[in-house]
């Protein structure tokens, strides 16, 4: 397994720029939990079903019906925690050179 | 005794002969945390307006004939990844160090309702990261029994605040321990309720199929009246479950013929030979009482961590995803393109755990390693809750110790990821199984000259919180008998 190949690679998904030194100490520390947690393969799991999620509740729904927002205050606290923002937008930089 | 060394139900009950005023209740625990925070940092954040709340509540109180309910007018601390209206909600991390809560979390409009004064916000590990609350981006908080060590974690900060009678109790979020670990390091009770018995709208999630909100307090009494108060259903976290939580009868207050499992697998290697005696100890006496112990097999066991490992990083890195730079937090300077602004303000804001869940996460769930990773994680899974299911045909109850060692020593395990994760081996089990549990003070070890608690961990079926809060209030007058 190329693991320092796999850490850029993870890095890159996540959006995380990490410097030479993180890599080189993620890199390890990654070998070693991967380690850990190949005991489950210890575990003869053939006859198996995935256990998704923690809940015993199934697809619980809620009426889709229309309202009215009438607390602009929320949406107004909502929006102003944004650190860039103009006229009630958030503003972002731009997407391509 | 001083008014803030009270329990809730103390508390309450003298707030209702009105022997002292709400006012003096709170400002008791303010004059403790003056006194004694600076050398504990179980706080990030103490309000200012806790004082003219309890004024409010003493208001109230004159017109009232009794108080409206046992937690009118009680001083509590909140862990900092609840949400608070109007207040700061850091998650104990640097990317969301100035943010501003923008509603209240379900649990703390309930306790809103019900009558409680918040004092602050208590430190975590960042984002509930951890078992030790150093991974706080605000500096570490130190154990109440001796400040050399560390009080546990995630939810140290609250542990540590209730051991010292800082609050009368606090709130604490448990996703594979951080409730029950640190209660254990800091001699208090924590409770972790069935999964969905809370709802989490307002906590700032870890890992979803996980987490769950929960009591930190200095009586089994207390953790029920917590408990009641913030159980139930909400329209805003659909996995909460739809079922009543009220307390119908006390079913386990004589202990005769109770039957508690005890898995030879909670007793191996890796538990401290002195946290062994006294929880042997503990397991004796309730025998002793009448009750029926049997040794049990969880044979899955050992692999409950390793799966949490894969599990609980998988749904971090999809959770995180959202501190991006541009919604909320902390956003990295001088950056020209969108793609810059997430990667350096997640490379600036997380710190060195986080980012390495995160890793952990993406890598087991990213192409070509899902089903080796993921998948697998989630059979194993499935098998440690067919374990305890088998375990609850035969027995009411599981006993054994919530952790392996007593509290370690600042900095200790730091510079080791895997060391600091075993400090959670036998408590990620009930959270991967979604069954509650409970960590009871069962005694003290001695380290040179202080005293270290060592908690005992009671597990029961699912949905089974009244029984499991019953019997862990039966069991303190054994214990201490």
């Amino acid at each position: 397994m190329d693991t320092h190949h796999d850490i850029h690679h993870s890095a890159d998904l996540a959006r995380i720029a990490l410097t030479p030194q993180e890599e080189e100490r993620f890199q390890k520390e990654l070998l070693g939990i991967l380690e850990f947690v190949a005991t489950l393969n210890e575990v003869d799991t053939s006859n198996v079903e995935p256990l998704n999620g923690g809940t015993i509740t199934v697809n619980k729904m809620r009426k889709d019906t229309p309202f009215e927002q009438t607390d602009i205050k929320k949406d107004h606290a909502l929006i102003s925690a944004a650190p860039e923002q103009r006229d009630g937008w958030i503003k972002v930089k731009p997407v391509f050179e | 005794m001083r008014l803030n060394e009270l329990t809730i139900t103390q508390a309450s009950a003298s707030l209702k002969k009105k022997e002292f005023s709400v006012t003096e209740l709170t400002a008791s625990c303010i004059a403790a945390i003056k006194e004694k925070d600076s050398e504990i940092h179980a706080y990030l954040e103490v309000f200012d307006d806790a004082l003219a709340h309890a004024k409010r509540a003493d208001m109230i109180l004159q017109d009232a004939p009794q108080p409206l309910s046992p937690l009118f007018g009680i001083p509590l601390a909140i862990k900092d990844n609840i949400f608070i209206e109007g207040k700061h909600t850091t998650a104990g991390s640097k990317i969301l160090e100035r943010y501003v809560a923008p509603y209240d979390a379900t649990v703390i409009t309930k306790l809103k309702n019900a009558g409680a004064i918040f004092l602050g916000k208590t430190n975590l590990d960042e984002f509930a990261m951890g078992s030790s609350t150093e991974n706080s981006s605000f500096g570490a908080t130190k154990n109440p029994h001796d400040a050399s060590r560390v009080p546990g974690g995630s939810s140290g900060g609250s542990a540590a605040a209730v051991a010292s009678h800082m609050c009368l109790a606090a709130l604490g979020s448990d996703t594979g321990g951080s409730i029950r670990q640190p209660a254990s390091f800091c001699g208090i009770v924590g409770f972790k309720p069935t999964y969905g018995a809370v709802s989490r709208h307002g906590l700032i999630a870890m890992s979803s199929s996980l987490d769950q909100i929960g009591p930190m307090t200095k009586s089994v009494e207390d953790a029920s009246l917590i408990f009641h108060a913030i159980a139930g259903s909400d329209a805003y976290d659909s996995t909460s479950l739809d079922q009543s939580w009220e307390k119908k009868t006390d079913n386990y207050q004589k202990l005769k013929d109770v039957r508690v499992g005890v898995p030879k697998e909670y007793f191996t290697a890796g538990l401290d030979a002195q946290v062994k005696r006294i929880i042997e100890s503990g397991l004796a006496k309730i025998e002793h009482a009448g009750a029926r112990l049997q040794e049990i097999s969880l044979p899955h066991s050992s692999y409950a961590l390793p799966a949490y490992y894969i599990i609980a990083p998988s749904e971090i890195s999809s959770n995180m995803a959202r501190f991006d730079g541009i919604r909320y937090g902390l956003q990295a300077q001088n950056t020209k393109m969108l793609l810059d602004v997430y990667q350096y303000s997640r490379a600036l804001g997380f710190g060195a755990e986080v980012k390495r869940r995160i890793l952990i996460g993406t890598y087991a769930l990213s192409a070509g390693y899902y089903d080796a990773y993921y998948v697998k994680a989630q059979k194993v899974r499935r098998l440690i809750r067919d374990d305890f299911e088998h375990a609850f045909e035969k027995v009411e109850f599981i006993i054994g110790s919530t952790t392996p060692t007593p509290a370690f020593a600042l900095g200790e395990r730091t510079a080791d990821p895997l060391q600091m994760y075993l400090a959670d081996m036998y408590t990620v089990a009930a959270n991967l199984a979604g069954i509650p549990a409970l960590s009871l003070p069962a005694g003290s070890t001695t380290q040179g000259d202080k005293e270290l608690p060592v908690g005992l961990q009671i597990i029961a079926n699912h949905s089974k919180d009244n029984d499991l809060l019953s019997f862990a209030e039966s069991l303190i007058s054994i214990l201490y008998a």
